[in-house]
């Protein structure tokens, strides 16, 4: 049972790390001030946009099919979502708000140098605060692993 | 780096002496290796619900298994 529970546990978080760095680009590259970066080509930064949304979809589906998980025994289950599951859980929520909060300072600080539009700041807040748990999740998931 | 560094834990003397694995002990408890790995570690404090549940595999107390640093 050991050797499913730690395959399964590393397999969700390799889809974890892999989905916060697709939704990652997905949302910034589809900023304005990353198409100027691009020498203001917005196809450029279009198709990559469009890629790191298919790729994030489809670790999405993968993630909610949980092949592999549903099958398992009651007891290989339970020890996929037991305590220290539970509490990496909880850290990297907390985790998340911390960089939400950071990333909003660091916004609100650029914003006084240049000028950031109301949608673009809450867009980086967001995804500073959905993609910071995921990482933080996959990382204190890969300690002692 | 430990959640507690006050709290020393013999756990995996207890598990050593029961002739079991992490992944046997894990097992028996209904969680990953990796917790139990944590925990003997110290990187990780388990819950008295799972701390009542090693005692009662190990067949001792809790008080046997986590301990206070003098």
């Amino acid at each position: 049972m050991s050797d499913e529970v730690e395959k399964l546990s590393r397999k969700r978080r390799r889809v974890l790390i892999f989905m916060a760095i697709a939704f990652v680009i997905w949302q910034l590259a589809g900023l304005q001030m990353f198409s100027d970066f691009a020498g203001g080509d917005r196809r450029v930064t279009g198709v990559v946009s469009l890629f790191a949304f298919a790729f994030w979809a489809a670790m999405l589906v993968i993630l909610m099919r949980q092949r592999g998980v549903k099958s398992a025994p009651p007891e290989a289950r339970a020890a996929l979502d037991d305590e220290l599951v539970q509490q990496n859980r909880m850290r990297a929520f907390r985790t998340g708000y911390w960089v939400m909060l950071v990333t909003a300072a660091i916004v609100f600080t650029a914003s006084l140098f240049f000028t950031i539009e109301g949608n673009v700041a809450a867009q980086l807040v967001l995804v500073a605060g959905v993609a910071g748990p995921m990482l933080a999740f996959a990382r204190l998931e890969g300690r002692d692993a | 780096m430990p959640d507690h560094p006050d709290l020393q834990t013999a756990l995996k003397d207890y598990r050593q002496a029961a002739g079991l694995t992490q992944a046997d002990l894990a097992a028996k408890v209904s969680v990953s290796r990796k917790t139990i790995n944590t925990i003997e570690n110290g990187i990780f404090v388990p819950t008295t619900v799972l701390a009542l549940r090693l005692a009662r595999v190990l067949d001792c107390r809790v008080e046997d298994l986590f301990s206070l640093r003098d």
